[in-house]
């Protein structure tokens, strides 16, 4: 579904990706690992095509995704949850979810329908629907900002860092609603530093360090790699260093 | 009694100006965070070319407003269009966007006076008819009525707009989070293009409106471009509601210097000569004691 192949992207000189080839298939979940600054976001940024100082090839389906303006990219259904929530905090959550769907151009009425199933599938976004999006906790954002998202019906999704900043509780929910969108046979490219628990749901992963990729696989084989235990699985592994 | 209703009538007229002036920076700053200072010119314009097609063409006063209402919005869409997007895709910084806006009011002042004239007096018939109109005692003129009333058909359409459309409320969302806007698939650089339109058209609705009763000369334009400045910092920059309650504000203070500031000093300063230096310290003593001026709190952040 997306392929991307020696992609390499600058902010003015600086090069924040070498190289970066991955793909994702239709119905996969694929995550996204590697620590502050390796260039995780950049690389959701360049799939969004919010960063376009970019060269190498991109595809999504068969479109070459090179020429394409950050709103044609959400109008093909590429849609990114971006690190730090970034809900609007002056509008209601109601607003938020409503402009979720603007790309979709629909009736005023089928987006009251699909924001009502949005509330089915969240229902705490339900009671706070008049709220001021920035009077939500930060998980609520969180909660939020995926709903939102979803309101503009994806084909892909492509979520950064949703657990960050969360107690545990709240990144339990979060891994919920993911459960339900793979059992829903939805795409999703999910970025985490919290990597055990994106190994958890996740089919395949790639490992990302300073700009480049530096090893990729099923899950199931990374998850026994010592190299993967070491770097990002933390203290809960710390007997592999005996 | 009849006298204050008088100074509270025009106050509210002169304030009805400030507002939409008012309005139009409030707009531009909300989607762009740059501070116009064309706007001020837009307002000359609107009257100028109303005075043009009215009195040299002969034009009907429905098509008159259209195409000057057209016209300077089609200006306000070029300003952004050729001269801002062009610096933003060098990187330019805001301050250098905001020198970019006062060159292009000395730009546009230039204009106006090489492609219409420099008789300041100039000004063409009123909507209606002169009649004078008595409310409790006092006399307004029905360009009055019609000012007063096009302002608030127009705020009221304005706050529509941002409240129940989806384009309003993806302006709101661009300004709110640009990066988010982006990313609901919302064109930013339409958006912006529109916040530059809709400011044109209400500096040229002013201009038009004001013109039957005051003239417009092509180098008043920093004098309204001032007013409504000023209004739209006192209403915490970027809160549409504080811009129109600060220029109204605005006006009725004027009024009330005009008309009580010689009685409340003994005739012994002629205080009502001076009534923009008192306006403007007493707005500038609010901004010491309240910075971020009196509609401020009410949104919780602006990214
Ligand atoms: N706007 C920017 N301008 C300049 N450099 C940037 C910019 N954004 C990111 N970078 C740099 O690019 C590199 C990759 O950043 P990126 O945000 O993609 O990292 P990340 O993997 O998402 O990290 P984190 O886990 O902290 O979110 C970093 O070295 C960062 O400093
Ligand atoms: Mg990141």
């Amino acid at each position: 579904m997306l392929y991307i192949k020696n992609l390499n992207a600058f902010y003015d000189d600086i090069q924040a990706l070498r190289n970066v080839s991955l793909h994702v298939k239709e119905g996969e979940i694929v995550a996204l690992i590697g620590n502050n600054g390796a260039g995780k976001s950049t690389i959701l940024n360049c799939i969004s095509r919010i960063i376009t100082s970019v060269n190498g090839s991109m595809f999504f389906r068969d479109q070459d995704m090179s020429d394409l303006k950050y709103n044609k990219a959400v109008d093909l259904g590429i849609v990114h949850v971006p690190e730090g929530r970034c809900i609007f905090p002056d509008l209601s959550v109601w607003d938020n979810l409503l402009l979720g769907s603007y790309s979709k151009r629909e009736k005023l009425s089928t987006c009251k329908k699909n924001i009502n199933k949005i509330f089915e599938m969240l229902p705490l976004l339900r009671k706070k629907k008049d709220q001021a999006g920035g009077t939500l906790s930060g998980g609520e954002q969180q909660i939020l900002a995926i709903g939102r998202g979803l309101m503009a019906q994806p084909e892909i999704m492509l979520l950064d860092e949703p657990s960050m900043g969360l107690a545990p509780i709240f990144i339990n929910d979060v891994f919920g609603i993911l459960k339900q969108l793979k059992e829903q046979g939805k795409t999703i490219l999910i970025v985490e530093q919290n990597a055990q628990k994106a190994l958890e749901i996740a089919d395949r992963a790639y490992v990302i360090e300073t700009g480049s990729i530096i090893l990729e696989g099923d899950t199931d084989e990374l998850k026994t790699n010592q190299e993967i235990k070491r770097a990002y699985l933390g203290k809960g592994y710390s007997e592999i260093w005996d | 009694m009849s006298s204050f209703i008088q100074y509270t009538l025009s106050g509210l007229v002169t304030g009805s100006i400030y507002a939409l002036i008012a309005l139009g920076f409030t707009i531009i700053y909300k989607s762009t965070n740059i501070i116009n200072f064309a706007q001020g010119n837009f307002v000359v314009l609107g009257g100028m070319l109303a005075i043009y097609f009215r009195e040299q063409l002969h034009f009907d006063l429905p098509l008159t407003i259209l195409l000057s209402v057209t016209i300077v919005s089609l200006i306000s869409f070029l300003l952004e269009f050729i001269a801002i997007r062009q610096c933003k895709k060098r990187k330019a910084k805001l301050l250098t966007l905001i020198i970019v806006t006062i060159g292009a009011a000395i730009l546009l002042r230039g204009l106006a006076m090489a492609l219409f004239w420099k008789d300041p007096g100039k000004r063409f018939p009123a909507f209606t008819s002169d009649a004078i109109i008595t409310i409790g005692g006092a006399n307004i003129v029905t360009q009055d009525v019609w000012i007063f009333v096009v302002t608030l058909v127009t705020l009221f359409l304005v706050v529509l707009f941002f409240e129940f459309t989806i384009t309003g409320k993806s302006m709101k969302a661009c300004a709110s989070n640009k990066k988010a806007a982006m990313l609901m698939g919302i064109n930013v650089e339409k958006m912006t293009s529109i916040a530059f339109i809709l400011s044109g058209m209400l500096g040229a609705i002013a201009g038009i409106v004001i013109t039957p009763k005051l003239g417009m000369s092509y180098d008043s334009g920093i004098f309204w471009g001032i007013k409504g400045f000023c209004a739209a910092v006192l209403g915490s920059l970027g809160n549409l509601i504080g811009a129109v309650g600060c220029g109204m504000m605005l006006g009725l203070m004027e009024a009330y210097v005009i008309g009580y500031g010689d009685i409340a000093t003994f005739h012994l300063f002629q205080v009502s000569n001076y009534k923009e230096l008192i306006v403007i310290i007493f707005m500038l003593l609010i901004l010491v004691i309240k910075p971020e001026g009196l509609f401020a709190g009410k949104t919780t952040s602006r990214v």
